[in-house]
């Protein structure tokens, strides 16, 4: 594909009339800035996007206006629902628990504190961004949901899900969803949460569009655990698209764990805009991304050192079955000024089939001396010694694979929040062997350490 | 148990690594297999384990009634053979103890007998930590990453202890091994020998064969065994080398 073929195709005319959902937020001005950015899209900025192919986005058919876009978010918080999601409801659980859980509306209409303020602004600055995925956003937008911590207050774990239901935007005849979702995390000084985002396809849609902005700001000495998890149905007759952006601010001494799952989706796009704003700043950046059938997965990462005796570690592994591409780009800018840097960067990438590809594109851009940066990238297949050995053992081929891609994604599988994360890794990499998954099954992990113990009593 | 008769072995490329081997393994028997270097000593161990890449041309090899060249390494293993290697792979990610469970469960299912728990495991391998004297910690690493050599051979002898295989192949287990450890692993092994049990003991020295006494020794030699005789054999080649019978052939 040539780059002058690269457009957006249907998703360049707006989803609706600004006054259905906007609450005042966006502006017909912004829409039609973004609208305009998006057509010059090809000659300024392909570049980046040259490993994602929009032939499939083209092709869509939306049709406008068939019906109107509602919010409507799946929340728990420390498992348990928040429900009903009005923004009484949502107000309330803020106020008993210094965590607010608004509407980006209801943000921009309600008398804000200092606290939502600062939020608010930044909010601004935000969508302002001439970036793709934002400006597709402010297409096809749909109100967006606030957090905002109070200072010093450690929040618990929120588990977010983005629910297509009130969300559809159906075409009778092919029955497509665009569900487009915005989400803001704003960290008062010292504070802390942990916040749980997925990405799924209702069983009922034939295919699924999903654009999604996740963007975070951590204050200083404040930390935030993200883990973002897309599970679209993947290929075969569905047909399942996903664009994603999720940026960081974080400031001095401020902490942020993020874990990215890229499980599903025919098409994925998601790019990761991280910057280290002040001193001490520290990011831990982990991936995995998961392919099969056609699946093309793209995860675009900025990582930006812009202030002295910043941390940074990225560790985002690929295994690739059947005919998917998966694709990281690693980009690392240390400023001038970012003295005492460190950035670790590290991008294995399993083959699992003849026809899977993998692309990795580290790319480090280092403007001062004082800096330690490591960068490894490998793509390889499974270890047939390995192999060889589990199957003298007694492993038939299905187990014995099974065991080595599992202790590939192991490190990255271990650190996720709960078991229902874990399990969608293990359904995506039987996916990726081109193994049936038994929903029964029951991935066992024994803690040795303690039946050590007990056995020693 | 075994029988191999006129096996001719080639690898990629066509070049005949074993050339009309013929050997019979009765049940409760050890076997030794010596010989020099590029003899096909491993290539026999791996054809016996049913590793890819090589090809048999000719001859066969029956295990138990059963033609073994038509199953596949897993099943190999499922119905009783056990290779122990020369070199065993590290594998870094799978957990010592949760790959010796999985292989031990993965057979009793093939037999059709029921899982072992964690618990009943534990204590089934609690008994045969002791008799290779590896420590439990050992569960908890990674299968033989950052292993000395002695203790990956004591691992091996770990694993034919809980999988109890009938048929057994030890491709130079006393190869990298100090004296203690050549001890444990020959009273691991000796420990292991019974009526229904048989061993093809590969090996370039006769240290190991001290504790594993053998009872018969072959000698392999351009890919076919040219000499075999009682264990005094082995004292008699480690006298004296290989050229003798090699000269006696040509």
């Amino acid at each position: 594909m040539s780059l002058n073929d690269v457009s957006w195709g249907p998703l360049l005319n707006p989803s609706q009339s600004l006054s259905a959902s906007d609450g005042g937020f966006l502006s017909k001005e912004r829409q039609a800035i973004a609208q305009q950015r998006l057509g010059e899209f090809q000659i300024t900025r392909a570049e980046a996007w040259r490993y994602t192919s929009l032939k499939s986005i083209q092709e869509l058919k939306l049709s406008v206006n068939s019906t109107k876009q509602f919010f409507n978010w799946e929340i728990t918080l420390d498992s348990e629902a928040i429900e009903p999601l009005s923004a009484e409801a949502m107000n309330k659980a803020g106020d008993l628990d210094k965590l607010r859980i608004l509407k980006l509306s209801d943000l921009a209409s309600q008398s804000r504190d200092e606290l939502a303020e600062k939020a608010w602004v930044w909010i601004n600055e935000q969508m302002n961004q001439a970036e793709a995925i934002q400006d597709l956003q402010s297409l096809h937008y749909c109100d967006g949901l606030v957090l905002i911590v109070d200072q010093d207050y450690s929040a618990g774990e929120l588990c977010l899900k983005a629910s297509s239901k009130g969300m559809v935007k159906s075409d009778l005849s092919s029955s497509l969803s665009l569900q487009s979702s915005n989400l803001w995390i704003y960290l008062a000084q010292g504070s802390s949460l942990r916040v749980i985002e997925s990405f799924e396809t209702s069983e009922s849609l034939i295919s699924d569009m999903q654009l999604s902005l996740s963007s975070m700001y951590l204050s200083a000495g404040s930390k935030l655990v993200y883990t973002r998890s897309q599970e679209q149905n993947r290929g075969f007759d569905k047909q399942s698209l996903h664009l994603g952006r999720v940026s960081a601010l974080v400031y001095s001494e401020a902490h942020l764990n993020l874990t990215n799952l890229n499980l599903g989706a025919d098409l994925c796009r998601l790019e990761l805009d991280i910057s280290l704003e002040e001193s001490k700043a520290t990011a831990d950046l982990n991936g995995l991304y998961l392919g099969s059938a056609k699946a093309q997965l793209d995860q675009h990462l900025t990582l930006r050192h812009k202030a002295a005796s910043c941390y940074s570690s990225q560790r985002f592994k690929g295994a690739l079955g059947a005919n998917s591409r998966g694709v990281f780009t690693g980009r690392v800018i240390v400023s001038e000024g970012a003295f005492d840097t460190t950035a670790e960067q590290n991008n294995p990438n399993l083959l699992l089939s003849d026809s899977a590809k993998a692309v990795t594109r580290p790319q480090l851009e280092i403007y001062n001396d004082d800096v330690e940066c490591s960068h490894g990238a490998t793509v390889g297949q499974l270890d047939e010694d390995a192999l060889f050995y589990l199957k003298t053992r007694g492993l038939d081929e299905a187990s014995a694979l099974r065991a080595l891609t599992s202790a590939f994604v192991g490190e990255i599988r271990e650190t996720l929040p709960n078991s229902r994360l874990k399990r969608a890794v293990d359904y995506s990499l039987k996916q990726s062997l081109g193994l049936e998954f038994n929903d029964g099954e029951a991935e066992e992990w024994i803690d040795w350490e303690l039946l050590l113990d007990e056995s020693n009593k | 148990m075994l029988e191999i008769k006129d096996l001719h072995v080639s690898v990629a490329g066509g070049t005949e690594i074993i050339k009309g081997l013929n050997l019979s393994i009765p049940s409760g028997e050890v076997h030794a297999i010596m010989g020099p270097n590029g003899s096909g000593k491993s290539t026999l161990s791996y054809v016996l384990a049913g590793r890819d890449g090589y090809e048999v041309t000719q001859g066969s090899i029956t295990y138990k009634g059963q033609d073994l060249l038509s199953m596949d390494a897993s099943e190999r293993a499922q119905s009783g053979v056990f290779l122990a290697f020369q070199y065993p792979v590290e594998i870094p990610g799978v957990q010592n103890g949760y790959f010796l469970r999985s292989v031990v469960n993965a057979q009793r299912v093939s037999r059709g007998e029921s899982e072992l728990n964690p618990v009943e495991f534990m204590k089934k391998v609690r008994e045969v930590l002791k008799l290779v004297k590896l420590e439990p910690n050992m569960l908890k690493r990674s299968v033989n990453e950052g292993f000395s050599g002695g203790e990956k051979k004591r691992n091996e002898v770990l694993q034919m202890a809980l999988l109890e295989p009938k048929f057994c192949v030890l491709d130079e287990t006393d190869s990298g091994l100090d004296i203690d450890a050549l001890r444990i692993v020959g009273h691991g092994v000796d420990a292991l020998k019974n009526p229904e049990r048989s061993f093809l003991v590969i090996t370039h020295y006769q240290r190991l064969l001290d504790h594993v006494v053998p009872d018969r020794v072959h000698v392999l030699q351009g890919g076919r065994i040219i000499h075999s005789g009682d264990k005094t054999l082995a004292l008699e080649l480690e006298e004296r080398g290989y050229a003798w019978l090699i000269e006696g052939q040509s």
